[in-house]
């Protein structure tokens, strides 16, 4: 699905990513942890175009992001504030993203159904714009749309954080049932959710990667001792 | 009021981004405030025996006068446009044990210093010391003064009120502009005359320092009635009680059936119709479809027609098309990894723009019965800017682009602009006119004017080709605009 040949990316002579290599499988759903400033926004905004890398590529079923467009239409993603638009209310922004897909209202509607706990109430039906909602309802907004469109990769940056801790376990859920037939890239700094719910995990430090781990009896003990701070 | 609200105020200014980015445009901006606080100055030192020349048998004093109290509405209508009345200074203090009376009173205190408050003084000033000190005694010395006082401080309230201090403040700031800018009209084209009215007016008012402070008073009612009101007002919700705006509960999928481009062009009509700047603009370009009531008279040259020509089909595609990208750059990650390609983008810009300058020009239909020779001109330039300009708009977004906050600012904010912006003037009112007279010199007006249309239709018929050069364009350089809208 993706593969990452010889990545790099420098600012201003100071290297902060470098991935020799790392395919990504159909199906898997991928956890990217790391200490700040390790190097996982980077990689996620790489991977969608967003930045231009120093040097090497990421493949998207076999076409260079940086050359093509049409990764655009199978992709979603969820990084930051910069992927709503905050004067369009929830509604308006979910119809506009189906749109783009041709999926019309009533069925965008009917494809959010899953969302309707997460929701809580809160989001759909209160006629806020988006930038009039809480940190914590715009993330859920930003998640749910990026399911709009059944997209056969979903890039979330921290989806556990800044929610509840009940909204992150059905976030969880979703990502688990979402994965029959998607590919998720997740990052974050909870280790819990990510051993829970990743198939592989990847440890990301000062850009590279220092531990590369598929889901097994023994996968959570590994991490957590990665991170082992002396108390 | 106490001092660190001034010192904060002070520091926000020296720092803020606009001020360390974009050094070009600051340098420029002071440029203008200097070059008109000159040449008010310059008049201000002529001004009285200019009126004597002209107005030979009038009392000067009470001519000024007269000129003064005219200089109100004029004064309040620029100020409504062009005046910024920061209400927002005071949110990060709300949380913070600070009375809710010093905060109003700073409010208030701090819009004094516009720099409208300012400018006026250039030319009172030396009108004084030059003229009416020179003629007149020291009880009417400082009559004038107080009078000039009264008008300038009262302006700033009176448009301070309009603007902010009113909770309908879109329909009742609308009626006193429009009542303001109509009376100006009549005036000044001569369908009434109050002159005599105004110079008896400024007669009494003058002739004691008591009556000239009317307006001191006026000022000061205006002030108590502001500080009333954000007393009130000043609580965390009064960020969060924006209106919808005009359309928010519109159902506006007019453009939704053409694909791709049209979703977009939805989009952008929400955020025209919506976003707090994006709309203003939109309405100061609708309030330029009556400028040619103000510039066309029997003298007009064709350079003029020209001008109002292109003013008129091109405001709303100029204001607009200026900040092409900007008006995105919030969300414009997400349209850049999401669901369509950067053509569609341009796409949907070019087609929205170019219907902004069609729907300007049957606004302007009305012309017909006035006078005709507009509608003309409109005609032959709505070609041209419903083509070409929108190319350049499109070829400036690929360089020069700047992060804003669509629902952030006012009709002239002038956040976002950089010095490609003031350059596209140039080829944007020098083509048609190089056209037309190319064409004027060949064969005459109408042919000058065909040259303008010929072009333009030339632009419409290969629109995709210049739309994908335009994109090829935007993507070599999309890794520094994104990372630009990023900031």
């Amino acid at each position: 699905m993706i593969e990452i040949e010889n990545l790099s990316k420098s600012y201003g002579g100071t290297e902060v990513l470098h991935i020799p290599s790392l395919q990504v499988e159909k199906g898997e759903i991928l956890g990217v942890v790391g200490n700040n400033g390790a190097g996982k926004t980077t990689l996620f905004s790489l991977a969608l175009d967003l930045i231009e890398a120093s040097s090497g590529k990421i493949v998207s079923k076999g076409e260079d992001v940086s050359k093509t467009e049409a990764w655009k239409m199978y992709t979603s993603a969820f990084l930051d504030e910069s992927f709503l638009i905050n004067f369009l209310t929830p509604e308006e922004y979910f119809d506009f993203v189906g749109g783009l897909f041709n999926i019309s209202s009533v069925d965008v509607r009917l494809s959010l159904e899953p969302f309707a706990e997460i929701f809580a109430g809160e989001v759909m039906g209160s006629k806020k714009f988006i930038r009039q909602l809480s940190m914590g309802n715009r993330k859920k907004v930003g998640l749910a749309a990026a399911l709009i469109g059944n997209p056969e990769l979903v890039i979330w940056d921290e989806p556990f954080s800044n929610l509840d801790p009940s909204t992150q376990m059905r976030v969880r859920n979703v990502i688990s049932r979402e994965s029959e037939n998607k590919t998720f890239l997740i990052s974050s700094h909870d280790l819990y959710h990510i051993a829970e719910v990743c198939t592989r995990v990847v440890i990301l430090e000062k850009g590279e990667i220092v531990k590369d781990v598929r889901r097994s009896e023994s996968s959570k003990e590994e991490l957590l001792a990665h991170f082992k701070v002396e108390g | 009021m106490k001092w660190y609200f001034l010192k904060h105020a002070w520091l926000g200014f020296r720092r803020s981004p606009t001020l360390t980015q974009n050094v070009l445009q600051t340098v420029l901006l002071a440029f203008f405030a200097f070059y008109f606080a000159a040449a008010f100055f310059v008049l201000g030192m002529v001004a009285g025996e200019i009126i004597e020349s002209h107005f030979a048998d009038h009392n000067v004093l009470h001519l000024a006068g007269a000129f003064l109290i005219y200089y109100l509405p004029v004064d309040i209508l620029t100020r409504y446009f062009l005046q910024k009345f920061p209400v927002m200074a005071i949110k990060p203090y709300l949380l913070l044990p600070v009375r809710r009376t010093r905060m109003a009173r700073y409010i208030l205190l701090r819009s004094l210093g516009s720099f409208f408050n300012f400018i006026p003084w250039f030319f009172i000033l030396p009108f004084f010391f030059f003229y009416i000190r020179e003629n007149y005694g020291s009880t009417n010395q400082l009559s004038f003064l107080l009078l000039a006082a009264g008008i300038v401080l009262s302006s700033n309230f009176i448009s301070f009120w309009v603007s902010k201090g009113t909770d309908l403040k879109n329909y009742t700031a609308g009626i006193v502009i429009a009542a303001i800018a109509g009376f100006l009209f009549l005036e000044f084209k001569g369908f009434i005359s109050t002159l005599p009215y105004m110079e008896s007016t400024a007669e009494f008012l003058l002739s004691s320092p008591a009556t000239a402070s009317v307006f001191i008073a006026v000022g000061a009612v205006v002030f108590g009635l502001l500080h009333n009101y954000f007393k009130k007002q000043l609580h965390l919700n009064v960020q969060q009680s924006q209106s919808g705006g005009f359309g928010s509960n519109l159902k506006l999928g007019w453009f939704g059936r053409f694909g791709r481009p049209g979703k977009l062009m939805d989009l952008e009509l929400r955020l025209i119709l919506r976003a707090k700047r994006a709309r203003a603009y939109l309405l100061t370009s609708l309030f330029i479809l009556f400028f040619p009531l103000f510039m066309i008279n029997d003298s007009s040259t064709d350079v003029i027609y020209l001008f109002v020509g292109l003013m008129i089909t091109g405001v709303i595609a100029l204001n607009h098309g200026q900040l092409l990208l900007s008006w995105n750059s919030m969300h414009f990650d997400l349209l850049m990894s999401r669901g369509n390609t950067v053509k569609d983008i341009f796409r949907a810009k070019y087609y929205f723009l170019a219907l902004t300058c069609v729907l300007m020009f049957v606004l302007a239909l009305p012309y017909l019965f006035y006078d005709p020779r507009i509608v003309l001109y409109a005609a032959a330039l709505l070609f041209y800017n419903a083509s070409f300009s929108i190319l350049i708009y499109m070829l400036l977004a690929s360089f020069n682009s700047l992060r804003i906050d669509p629902n952030e600012g006012g009709a002239f904010s002038f956040s976002g602009f950089g010095a490609a912006h003031y350059l596209i003037g140039i080829p944007i009112v020098g083509i048609p006119i190089v056209l037309f007279y190319a064409g004027k010199l060949l064969g005459g007006e109408m042919t000058g004017l065909l040259f303008i249309a010929a072009f333009g239709i030339l632009g419409t018929l290969f629109h995709q080709k210049l739309i994908d050069a335009c994109t090829a364009l935007f993507a070599k350089n999309r890794y520094k605009i994104s990372a630009a809208f990023r900031k």
